[in-house]
């Protein structure tokens, strides 16, 4: 209704609502930035404390920029505890992940948007439901299979349970989808078979969920906690996250700064990961919204 | 001649299932046979060595009669509703603030993200340095604002919402994220109208965008609270694996770990497994209902 009124009411308004509007802002930044100071102080006094020498750590009122900076605190953490044999189990375990469920996710994904055959939608609704079962339920079954198969301690037992994902299924499922059909077709009747179609056609096309959801993986299964710390009693078999919590419950006792320096390096490479391709993370996380 | 044919016919197919059979696997050894078999674990006694011995309902009467499990129940509940609101109201304040054209708005998005791809492990490490009672952030920050300092992580008073005020600064970033997603979409038309009929800044919010927010507050607050229901990372890390002082942190997903790896009663744990199910199940019911009563569709 309002798109019918007079123009000279409309400019008028316009410039009304810019004089209001900047006022809005300064409320704004007002209010965001003494808020996202309070946010981002965690991680400041994560990164002040991880340099400062035992004596500064244990100053109060704390001093925020230590008078010396002790960067060899790193080391010392990494020294501390097999965290290089962690790091490399961490690697192995999270990309060994993220690589497998790509490709089973891919070779579903194409099944379910691309080819016919009897029962499809029967398939279909099982990979979806599977999302909503909670690890909790599958927990103490999957732990048995492991241990009968002599397989706790092992990379397998870390990895084989993920093989299959019901979310990236549906995501890449999506996204090939919306690829036209012809595109396909027309590599089918160059003689491609649908394998050959899938790597050369639908995968490049499908990059973005493809790159969003392998994120996501490699953000979980780095980040996992649970599942290391049932699979696992040996020490060489840990992964950063369990690491770190044995570190901080046994080995840094008050060596505050080390702790710090260790949750440092078992967060960094996601962060990295996050800041390098901001755009995916958040699209993918806001496309996924159930997790658990 | 008609073989050949009748290949061709049945090769797309065999290829679906070829292309399905890798995960298919995976779905059916790592879940849906562990769904089944923890439903009959839950009927037996069984300490996951020796033989299992069938014992009925038991398992189920037991929830009824466990006065731990109530009080763990309890905690879980103070701690998914404080969590899951206090989390849902700030972001959503901040996500409106969020959504204009402001400078250094890839500053704010950013910092209030970063806690949401961090390692729980990680975050609970720092903050148990934050909770120091003596030298932390927390309670340095309680006396320049003249308030009581704290006990935080030492005392059954204060360690629940130790790890409630922690969880709210990880989840915030995931909420505004929906939150703007949900916002873009409203269009920016209805906004104009509503500022060419008078109206102002609080009654636009209460008639424009709360109501178009609405699915999207919905599946938060479902999604949240199932999620927030099943905490485990920050409540074993924490209290070093032991549920904090007097139990007062214990959840209900980390007394199922005890009462599996612990207790070795893994015909219990697979009753209580079941048990959180059924909540979630409850809250996805509730979902459903709510989202046809109030989500207003434009």
């Amino acid at each position: 209704m309002s798109n019918s009124r007079p123009s000279t009411v409309n400019s008028q308004q316009t410039a009304d609502s810019n004089f209001q509007l900047d006022w809005k802002k300064i409320a704004s930044y007002l209010i965001l930035i003494p808020v996202t100071i309070l946010v981002g102080l965690p991680f400041l006094w994560m990164l002040s404390s991880s340099v400062k020498s035992p004596a500064e750590i244990f100053i109060d009122p704390p001093r925020w920029i230590p008078n010396e900076f002790h960067f060899e605190n790193f080391m010392l953490a990494w020294g501390k505890a097999p965290f290089a044999q962690f790091f490399f189990n961490s690697i192995i375990v999270t990309l060994s992940i993220v690589a497998i469920q790509l490709t089973t996710a891919c070779l579903a994904a194409y099944a379910f948007a691309r080819l016919k055959f009897p029962g499809k939608n029967l398939l279909f609704l099982l990979y979806l439901s599977v999302m909503m079962v909670p690890t909790q339920v599958t927990l103490i079954p999957n732990y048995v299979t492991l241990s009968r198969l002599s397989l706790l301690n092992t990379y397998a037992a870390l990895i084989l349970p993920f093989i299959a994902t019901g979310f990236g299924t549906f995501l890449i499922r999506q996204q090939f989808l919306s690829i036209p059909q012809d595109l396909g077709d027309a590599a089918r009747m160059d003689g491609a078979g649908h394998l050959r179609t899938l790597w050369h056609v639908y995968v490049p096309l499908a990059r973005p969920a493809i790159a969003s959801f392998g994120l996501l993986a490699a953000m979980w299964h780095w980040n996992d906690f649970f599942w290391p710390l049932i699979t696992t009693t040996k020490v060489e078999m840990r992964t950063m996250p369990l690491g770190l919590q044995v570190f901080a419950q046994q080995e840094a006792g008050v060596e505050w700064h080390l702790l710090m320096a260790a949750a440092i390096f078992v967060a960094a490479p996601i962060i990295i990961l996050f800041m390098l391709a901001q755009r995916q993370f958040i699209e993918g996380i806001a496309s996924a919204g159930v997790k658990g | 001649m008609k073989s050949t044919f009748s290949f061709n016919k049945l090769r797309e197919p065999l290829t679906a299932y070829a292309f399905l059979f890798p995960s298919f696997i995976g779905l059916v050894v790592f879940i849906l046979y562990p769904l089944v078999n923890s439903f009959f674990l839950s009927f037996q006694r069984w300490d996951m060595l020796s033989d299992m011995r069938f014992i009925g309902l038991r398992n189920y009467q037991k929830l009824f009669d466990d006065t731990d499990l109530h009080k763990i129940l309890g905690n879980t509940g103070v701690y998914t509703v404080s969590v899951v609101m206090i989390t849902l109201v700030l972001a959503l304040a901040i996500a409106i603030l969020l959504n204009q054209k402001l400078r250094g708005r890839i500053i704010f998005r950013t910092t209030f993200f970063l806690p949401v791809v961090m390692s729980l492990t990680a975050v609970s490490a720092v903050w148990l340095w934050i909770y120091d009672p003596e030298f932390g952030l927390a309670n340095w920050l309680l006396k320049l604002a003249g308030l009581p300092t704290s006990k935080w992580m030492n005392s059954p008073q204060s360690a629940m919402t130790a790890i409630i005020v922690m969880m709210i600064w990880q989840t915030l970033g995931y909420n505004i994220i929906i939150f703007l997603a949900g916002l873009t979409n409203i269009r920016r038309d209805l906004y104009e109208a509503a500022s060419l009929d008078g109206a102002g800044a609080w009654a636009t919010f209460w008639n424009i965008t709360l109501p178009l927010l609405s699915p999207t507050l919905v599946f938060l607050i479902i999604t949240s609270t199932i999620q927030a229901f099943r905490v485990f990372d920050p409540i074993f890390v924490m209290s070093g694996g032991l549920g904090g002082p007097a139990n007062s942190t214990a959840t209900v997903v980390f007394y199922l770990y005890r009462q599996a790896f612990y207790n070795l009663d893994a015909g219990y744990a697979s009753a209580i497994a079941f048990l959180v199910v059924a909540i979630a199940m409850v809250f996805t019911v509730l979902q459903l209902y709510l989202s046809r009563r109030w989500v207003t569709y434009e």
